[in-house]
């Protein structure tokens, strides 16, 4: 289980007239994380979404507060928590000199997967995701569609417990985005935890078991999206986290 | 395997596919020789025209057939006339030095300058031997044996290899270049693994992998020392081949001894791995802290200057190496090279030299592996 106790992350942001000025990316976020759950974390641009979700992937370091997984925290146990994440944004982009199945191979060098395993479950991943007419072809070679199959393997070639998710489907068309929502759905139904950031309220509406929403660095409401309709009495979270922000009914 | 050697492999292959890592690997050790054997012709040529320039001597007598010999030796082109034309040509400067008979006496007018220095060594040199000669034959006409008089004294010369200008000029400007060479190649791998990296979106990729961010960095300088030496040692190599065939095919040139023996070589073989793990060292130090790719570049520029000075400043002093130049990075290479290549080395110096580059190593791979756990240099 992910545990996300108090967390908060500061940075020193400059301003126009070059003064310096501390701000927290993240407040005082805490939530917790059950196997086989889908969690959304929903918020504008410049919420803190990505800033948590590097702080879950063990690539930053929360200013205050802890983040363990089933008891373990990424100080003592980086290596061990880091193999049994996979991490994927927007912005993750591959080597492109590489062939996907030299990339599949050194991820697996890099997750201590044994060369016969990886060797079958680059065979796997590569029927499963479609990759078989492009798996000796240059990345650079490759449409956005195929790299982000080759992403997704990179993903799925340790089996890890837990995916984080961060705007993947951001500036992706609609075929690109639809292979990212039924991965997200395979392996939530495979038992796997996932946490996706989104700025898309209805995708996320559409995945995600459960959902926080984000401003400004704080959680200003959790729940189902049932729950949260309800609460906001909206039929969409979009019209919820509107209203949210808006403070017409603030929790 | 070891994390490190999985991102040296990682950076390696990605260097040599990279068609302008390996422009940089490969320019520099292509040119060097090219200029090496291009140096050595038009060194052949400018000696030449400053022999033909200044051979033109002036006598007011016809040569003996003796003398036309020792005149063909020492490449003297004899302008033969009168006294009174000869002074009017000294005047006006058509004839730079003449030398004038009166019996048993001969008189060499010149003006002491630098522009008469080689046909003035030229003159005297044919003129000692013809008076040797002379010496001889009126030795042998009474029967006596002209060695042991001529050569009652054994006099020898011995011109120290280092006061050779062109063997030293050619041999240090060599290995300036080798270490420009070093560092053009360190330069682009260096910011393409870290600041490229990071432009290209790949580095947060790498960080999300189980493997420590010191193991990453470390990876990346490894794999950015053995581009660099890569082209260090190809320099050398094929500038050793420029130096051989300078060598055989320049006769002036042959006379230096510019050849790197096996023991040089080998030293300088060394001094080339060392010079790459401290010139890779540097670079990734400041490319790793830009933010992009040209942002590192320019950080970088000055680099191949500064490594650069010591070597230009060993090349055109007679500076030699002490204890504290010693110490110093970069000056104790090129200074203790030029020990080497003179063949007047201090072994000690030369074990300063690596213990402080080694050092210098040490302390520059450590600030990386502390400078690249900061998030500001990861996500700025």
């Amino acid at each position: 289980m992910l545990e996300v106790k108090n967390v908060y992350k500061e940075f020193i942001r400059v301003n126009k007239d070059k003064t310096k000025e501390k701000f927290y990316a993240d407040n005082d976020i805490s939530f917790n994380l059950d196997k086989g759950i889908t969690l959304g974390i929903l918020g504008p641009n410049g919420a803190g979404k990505t800033t948590l979700l590097r702080m879950l992937a063990g690539i930053m370091e929360p200013t205050k507060g802890s983040i363990t997984y089933n008891g373990k925290s990424f100080t003592e146990n980086e290596i061990d928590l880091k193999r049994d994440i996979a991490y994927l944004s927007g912005n993750t982009k591959l080597y492109q000199s590489f062939t996907p199945y030299e990339l599949l191979m050194l991820c697996g060098e890099f997750y201590d997967v044994d060369e016969n395993t990886c060797k079958k479950r680059i065979d796997e991943l590569s029927k499963n995701l479609e990759m078989e007419n492009f798996i000796n072809k240059r990345i650079s070679t490759l449409s956005t569609g195929q790299q982000q199959r080759v992403n997704i393997a990179r993903c799925l070639i340790h089996n890890p417990s837990y995916y984080i998710l961060d705007e993947a489907t951001s500036g992706l068309d609609i075929i690109a985005s639809q292979i990212i929502l039924d991965f997200i759905k395979r392996e939530r139904d495979n038992g796997k935890s996932i946490i996706y950031s989104t700025h898309y309220m209805e995708e996320a509406e559409n995945i995600c078991d459960y959902i926080i929403m984000i401003n400004e660095g704080k959680i200003i409401m959790t729940g189902t999206s049932e729950e949260i309709n309800k609460k906001m009495k909206t039929t969409n979270l979009r019209d919820a986290f509107m209203k949210l922000i808006k403070g017409e009914n603030h929790e | 395997m070891n994390k490190i050697l999985i991102v040296l492999k990682k950076e390696l292959k990605e260097t040599f596919r990279d068609k302008k890592s390996l422009m940089m690997m490969m320019v520099m050790p292509i040119i060097i020789p090219i200029f090496i054997v291009v140096m050595g012709y038009l060194f052949e040529s400018e000696s030449a025209d400053s022999v033909k320039d200044f051979n033109k001597i002036g006598f007011n007598y016809e040569f003996s057939e003796k003398e036309k010999e020792l005149a063909k030796k020492y490449y003297i082109e004899p302008v033969v006339e009168e006294e009174q034309e000869l002074e009017k040509g000294f005047e006006e400067g058509t004839i730079k030095i003449y030398m004038i008979k009166k019996d048993n006496v001969y008189t060499l007018h010149y003006k002491d300058n630098t522009s008469t220095a080689i046909s003035y060594q030229l003159v005297t040199s044919m003129y000692s031997d013809y008076k040797t000669e002379l010496q001889k034959e009126y030795l042998t006409n009474y029967g006596i044996n002209s060695d042991d008089v001529i050569d009652i004294i054994k006099f020898e010369e011995v011109v120290p290899k280092e006061d050779s200008f062109i063997a030293n000029y050619m041999t240090k400007m060599v290995f300036v270049y080798i270490v420009m060479a070093i560092t053009v190649a360190a330069t682009y791998p260096a910011t393409d693994a870290t600041a490229g990296e990071k432009e290209r979106g790949t580095l947060e990729t790498l960080f999300t992998f189980p493997i420590k961010s010191r193991d990453i960095i470390v990876g990346k300088y490894l794999s950015v020392s053995a581009s660099s030496a890569i082209t260090g040692l190809l320099s050398l190599f094929l500038s050793e081949i420029a130096l051989i065939f300078i060598d055989k095919n320049i006769p002036m040139i042959h006379s230096y001894h510019i050849v790197f023996s096996i023991g040089t070589l080998l030293f300088m073989a060394f001094v080339v791995i060392l010079m790459s793990l401290l010139i890779s060292g540097l670079t990734i130090t400041l490319a790793s802290r830009s933010k992009s790719f040209k942002e590192a570049q320019s950080a970088l520029s000055p680099l191949n200057i500064i490594v650069m000075l010591p070597g230009m400043y060993a090349m055109f002093t007679e500076a030699k190496s002490t204890l504290v130049t010693s110490l110093i990075p970069f000056v104790n290479i090129h200074f203790i090279f030029d020990d080497v290549i003179s063949g007047k080395y201090n072994l000690f110096y030369v074990f300063v030299m690596i213990i402080s580059t080694i050092v210098f190593i040490a302390l520059i791979l450590s600030l990386i592996i502390k400078q690249y756990k900061k998030e500001e240099t990861l996500f700025s």
